[in-house]
């Protein structure tokens, strides 16, 4: 019985993992204050992570458009880490 | 002490404006009861019902929204529904900040759709509506109505397939141009919900234009073709097609 029990068991857990959608879950923690890139479009978010292996961890990220606290964005990865892009 | 003294007057300014709301109420209530012992006879005017989002509001008069799922978590707090039959806000939240995430989705998709043409060439032809759309709501709101009467012949609800279509349409990640020495790059960066949203419908509503253009095919036709195909995640729809184009850029730009 406990062989059939763990032989059924990733059956079931597998269609909850894998989700619809590419990449990954983050929350805007805070956004830092001033404006990145040659025209002033990008904006700095520290996101934390929802989902996946690096869960919990707070991430430096270039965001375009307009995005403010408490927002949910997706990382297609959660490895590296953002710097500021200068203008020169 | 001293902090115990401005708590205390705290709470006594907060008793007698609670006291100065009160009273006023009472007087009003007592005249409005007059009132309508007075005018009991005279027709009353009736007030606006306004129901609840989600709870028996069709759109078109026909398709419920309160079977619809918003299954991307990212993008539930920028897709909105409210409870009009025929969608439109008529400009009143212009003036406020960020009025556009505010709004009906399907008014949304409506005035993406009433634009001048494509803006750039696709594929060798310049597209142009020549002001057939520009500044004319209403008519593109029967356009939309017509093309959600289209896919709800297949006994889908049509606005879960808008919902869907945007969820598939929506890219992850962009680039931007950044120059060292002289030489242009390109840099990933991720995009926020909102800009998410915006830049499906703008899609789905350029690939309508594009599906009428110089052929059979009226508009209203080629936006419920691109609706389906987009919601199916067909490799055939525009919009996707898009989403897969500006990933791999951004990808190759990491």
């Amino acid at each position: 019985m406990a062989e059939e029990t763990k032989t059924q068991k990733p059956t079931e857990e597998k269609p909850q993992q894998v989700s619809q959608f590419d990449g990954y879950l983050a929350e805007v923690v805070d956004v830092a204050p001033g404006r990145t890139g040659i025209y002033g479009e990008i904006k700095q978010a520290m996101c934390k992570v929802l989902e996946g292996k690096d869960k919990g961890r707070v991430i430096r990220r270039n965001v375009l458009g307009i995005i403010e606290k408490g927002d949910i964005i997706r990382l297609p990865d959660t490895s590296r880490e953002d710097r500021k892009i200068m203008a020169r | 002490m001293e902090d115990v003294k401005v708590h205390e007057s705290n709470i006594t300014t907060e008793t007698q404006s609670v006291k100065k709301q009160t009273l006023p109420k009472e007087d009003v209530s007592n005249d409005a009861v007059q009132e309508d012992v007075a005018t009991a006879e005279k027709p009353k005017r009736r007030k606006r019902e306004s129901p609840v989002a989600g709870e028996g509001s069709l759109l078109f008069g026909k398709y419920d929204i309160s079977e619809v799922l918003v299954s991307d978590q990212s993008i539930v707090k920028y897709v909105r529904f409210t409870p009009n039959q025929y969608p439109n806000i008529f400009g009143r939240r212009k003036f406020k900040s960020y009025y556009n995430s505010h709004i009906n989705i399907v008014e949304r998709l409506i005035t993406k759709l009433m634009r001048g043409g494509t803006g750039k060439k696709v594929g060798g032809k310049v597209i142009r509506t020549k002001g057939r759309l520009q500044g004319k709501k209403l008519k593109v709101t029967h356009i939309v109505e017509d093309a959600f009467e289209r896919i709800s012949k297949s006994g889908k609800n049509p606005v879960q397939v808008l919902v869907n279509a945007i969820q598939n349409s929506a890219p992850i990640e962009e680039t931007t141009r950044v120059r060292y020495g002289g030489i242009g790059y390109n840099v990933a960066v991720g995009i926020s919900p909102r800009r998410r949203v915006d830049v499906a419908l703008k899609n789905i509503a350029l690939a309508a234009l594009i599906g009428a253009f110089r052929k059979k095919k009226t508009l209203s036709q080629a936006l419920a073709d691109e609706l389906s195909m987009a919601s199916d995640k067909s490799a055939d729809s525009y919009a996707i097609k898009k989403k897969i184009e500006t990933e791999r850029i951004a990808k190759r730009a990491r």
